[in-house]
């Protein structure tokens, strides 16, 4: 079965189209998709390939043609619609025979008045104007957009503050308020936990974590990374986060996470938690906790910032976390991972999709004596010479900067990952790769398929030369992702990963074999 | 349509256009005749038919957004909020210079290929380069076409062969166009370093399709592709070329060590979805004659 799309005079950036062929060729029952421009050899070309009827056969070079050949009519008939719905998701402009989509703000706000908060997500140079149009119009902002000059932010912090809005980043990626998830952000159960963080695959993990182990959320604040870590921003976002869960009837714990922020500021957070009157649990990342400060706990990861949360919130006393791996068990799969590599094979090299989950990793590593070099460490002695090439133990943020510029986010699109997992199985010096997975809305749709594809060829590429390539994940979401939490895993598993059920029972476990190869 | 790059380099169009794209550091707007207009905010991410002016990126309240109409009066673009003036700007050069190229020889091209074959993007021409033929009828059909190549018994054969590229392939600009891209630039590589005293250089290198200014077939070829691939090849047929494969060139001909070479062509297959990557593939087949004769084995494999 075979249809063709036409798109008059339709516009995309090539990654988009690339990124639509390859979701449609995914589909189960196609045979063969063509997303390509109606040039005149891309059209002979359909045609010599039989993809070629109908309207398709008059397109211009500046239509988009859609060509899609499927075992079954309905299988041709779901890509179909799919393609559709993708396109004019990312339609600019709309066309014609589109529905209306708005360009601004105040357009949104004609279809839809009774709105309280916006989602902005546009270039960093359009970002702050947005902003602040909408703080004025007395809406509540969630700010996506990075490349927003630390000043606009402080003024626009300012701005919401005074107006008792809430201005959540910018580059905050996550969020979940009344239930709402938005953004990246997984679906959890609600509760009596409250959470702001100024960190969004941080607030992802400890959100999936307290969802696992029974306990729900109330509200998830995001603030962006600077709120806490740029003196400039005084923490105002943390400290007004605080202060709304603090009026929260809904919210009963609040736990703060966040990168170590600066003395003064820590202090602020602190004793605007005291100030609650409700028990809290903090998580400086990078910190050793420093126990209990009436009712205020620290925690030394973010798993035990969850659990520490779900005791407090059913009113039971914390007993520190397990390992879900007794030490036997590490020490016979540490032993067992470690008898079958390579004499050369002696260096960690993890690849991480969330920046909070690669330095939660690194500080773990760290902490055991490792040297680790990073895309996200500065200072000599600790910055990878380049990004794109590991060296030594290396603990990579893939969802930097440097490498998103141009490409998708790697929780969106997998293969950058996918290449950089094959360049480490040809160093024959990596005996490890230590992943995580974010599943949740945003994600890719299959995020563990694509990786087990490239681990198992990793896995066999090394063994091809005689040793053997341990690989480590954890996945952070929950059953009720959309991904399928089980299946993922499943898909992980089956390729040879050992999975674990945090980043951070992931990064001890990676650890412990590292520490049996170095002391081979 | 008579768009003309005046001088060194400035923009002359009228007409209307569409803004089809904003980023943070540009703005794509798409003339209504067909040729793709950027006004960019650092020279950097200059290519086609760009326009510095970083003013635009800093004024929060006046900037495009997509579907807004533009008017260009020659040197000027207008729309309803602001308007561009293009004379003093700096407008996309996209030129070699002998100082560009004097480092380069030909043990560098191997080594660009090499590097390619590491770093660059599938679902393009790269398959050129290591006979993948999978699952891709662009690449198959251009592997077709460009096995005749060698035997073709004249320069304006060859030519012919390569403007059949044209328009072909996935991408908004297709695969062909920036293949046929790379190969132009190639090309200027070799006349820049025949005028030179590097002349047994650019000997030894041996093109496929011996420089010249005779490329009429291209030049009529370009109108049965995208935009897109039309401001590209016009561009390029003009000797001007986008900024990030200027320097490639630039940091291929200074680089001392093989990791250089690899550094400066992932740079460049970053751009796009496959574009430097296919970009880079026809710079490699402007040098390598054995490329494409099939009864050959491929002279490196991907892995």
């Amino acid at each position: 079965m075979k249809k063709i799309l036409v798109r008059k005079n339709a516009y995309y950036d090539s990654v988009f189209l690339m990124l639509a062929t390859k979701a449609l060729k995914q589909r189960p029952g196609i045979k063969e998709a063509v997303v390509a421009m109606g040039t005149e050899v891309n059209l002979g070309l359909l045609k010599e390939i039989g993809l070629l009827s109908g309207e398709a056969e008059s397109a211009r070079p500046n239509d988009l043609v859609i060509a899609i050949e499927a075992e079954t009519g309905e299988a041709v008939e779901e890509a179909c619609r799919i393609a559709e719905e993708v396109l004019k998701k990312k339609s600019h402009g709309g066309g014609g025979e589109e529905d209306y989509r708005p360009v601004s703000l105040e357009g949104a706000l004609k279809i839809l008045p009774e709105a309280n908060l916006v989602v902005i997500s546009v270039p960093g140079r359009y970002a702050a104007r947005e902003a602040r149009q909408a703080v004025n119009k007395g809406l509540h902002v969630m700010l996506f957009s990075d490349h927003v000059s630390v000043e606009e932010e402080v003024e626009l912090k300012e701005m919401a503050l005074e107006r008792g809005l809430l201005m959540m980043g910018p580059d905050c990626g996550t969020a979940i308020l009344n239930g709402k998830p938005l953004c990246f952000a997984n679906v959890v159960r609600g509760g009596s936990i409250g959470l702001v963080a100024a960190s969004g695959s941080g607030l992802q993990e400890v959100s999936c974590c307290i969802d696992r182990m029974g306990g729900g959320i109330s509200q998830a604040i995001g603030t962006g990374g600077r709120d806490l870590q740029d003196r400039r921003v005084r923490g105002r976002m943390m400290l007004m986060g605080i202060e709304a869960l603090k009026h929260d009837p809904e919210t009963r714990v609040i736990v703060v996470i966040s990168k170590p922020p600066a003395e003064e500021l820590a202090a602020k957070v602190l004793s605007k938690l005291k100030d609650t009157g409700k028990p809290c649990v903090v998580h400086f990342l990078g910190l050793k906790p420093s126990g209990t400060r009436g009712s205020m706990r620290f925690s030394g990861n973010m798993e035990e910032a969850a659990a520490m949360a779900v005791a407090l919130s059913r009113g039971e006393e914390y007993r520190p976390l397990c390992f879900s791996l007794s030490e036997a068990e590490v020490s016979r799969v540490a032993e067992a991972e470690v008898k079958r590599m390579g004499s050369e094979q002696r260096y960690v090299r993890g690849l991480f999709a969330g920046g909070t989950l690669a330095l939660e990793a690194m500080a773990l590593f760290e902490e055991e004596g490792f040297r680790i070099l990073s895309n996200v460490q500065k200072g000599p002695g600790r910055a990878l010479h380049s990004p794109h090439c590991s060296e030594s133990h290396a603990i990579v943020d893939l969802g930097d900067d440097v490498f998103t510029l141009g490409r998708p986010h790697p929780m969106i699109d997998p293969s950058q990952r996918d290449e950089r997992i094959a360049k480490e199985a040809v160093d024959p010096e990596t005996a490890l790769v230590l992943l995580d997975v974010v599943l949740g809305y945003g994600a890719h749709e299959d995020p563990c398929g694509a990786l087990a594809e490239s681990v198992s060829k990793a896995k066999g590429q090394v063994a091809g030369r005689g040793g053997y390539l341990c690989v480590i994940a954890s996945i952070t979401g929950t059953e009720k992702d959309f991904q399928n939490m089980a299946e993922q895993k499943k898909k992980l598993e089956s390729a040879g990963c050992l999975v674990m059920p945090s980043n951070y029972q992931a990064s001890l476990l990676a650890v412990h074999v590292m520490r049996k190869v170095v002391s081979r | 349509m008579v768009p003309t790059l005046v001088g060194a380099g400035v923009l002359c169009l009228t007409g209307w256009g569409k803004v089809v794209s904003v980023f943070s550091q540009a703005v794509n707007i798409r003339h209504d005749q067909g040729l793709l207009v950027s006004v960019v905010g650092e020279t950097r991410s200059m290519t086609f038919l760009s326009v510095c002016l970083p003013a635009l990126f800093r004024n929060q309240n006046k900037g495009p957004v997509p579907g807004d109409r533009v008017r260009f009066e020659g040197h000027r673009l207008v729309t309803k909020d602001f308007v561009v003036e293009f004379l003093g700007r700096p407008t996309w050069q996209g030129t070699l210079t002998r100082d560009d190229v004097k480092g380069f020889h030909a043990s560098k091209v191997s080594l660009v290929k090499e590097a390619l074959l590491l770093k660059g993007r599938d679902g393009g021409f790269l398959g050129l380069l290591c006979r993948d033929e999978s699952n891709n009828p662009f690449l198959d059909k251009a592997m077709k076409a460009l096995s005749g190549i060698q035997s073709a018994p004249s320069r304006a054969v060859r030519l012919k062969v390569l403007s059949g590229l044209v328009g072909l392939g996935p991408g908004s600009t297709p695969s062909g166009d920036d293949f046929i891209a790379g190969v132009l630039l190639g090309q200027e590589m070799l006349r820049l370093l025949l005028s030179t005293e590097e002349k047994a250089v650019a000997a030894s290198l041996d093109p496929m399709i011996p420089c010249s200014t005779e490329k009429e077939a291209l030049w009529v070829a370009i109108n049965r592709t995208s935009d897109a691939g039309k401001t590209l090849l016009w561009q390029a047929l003009q000797g001007h070329f986008p900024e990030y494969l200027i320097e490639m060139v630039r940091s291929v001909s200074d680089a001392e060590g093989k990791q250089e070479i690899v550094d400066a062509v992932e740079r460049a297959v970053g751009c796009g979805a496959t574009s430097g990557t296919d970009a880079l593939v026809g710079f490699v087949f402007c040098f390598e004659r054995d490329l494409y004769d099939r009864s050959h084995p491929p002279p490196l494999s991907k892995s």
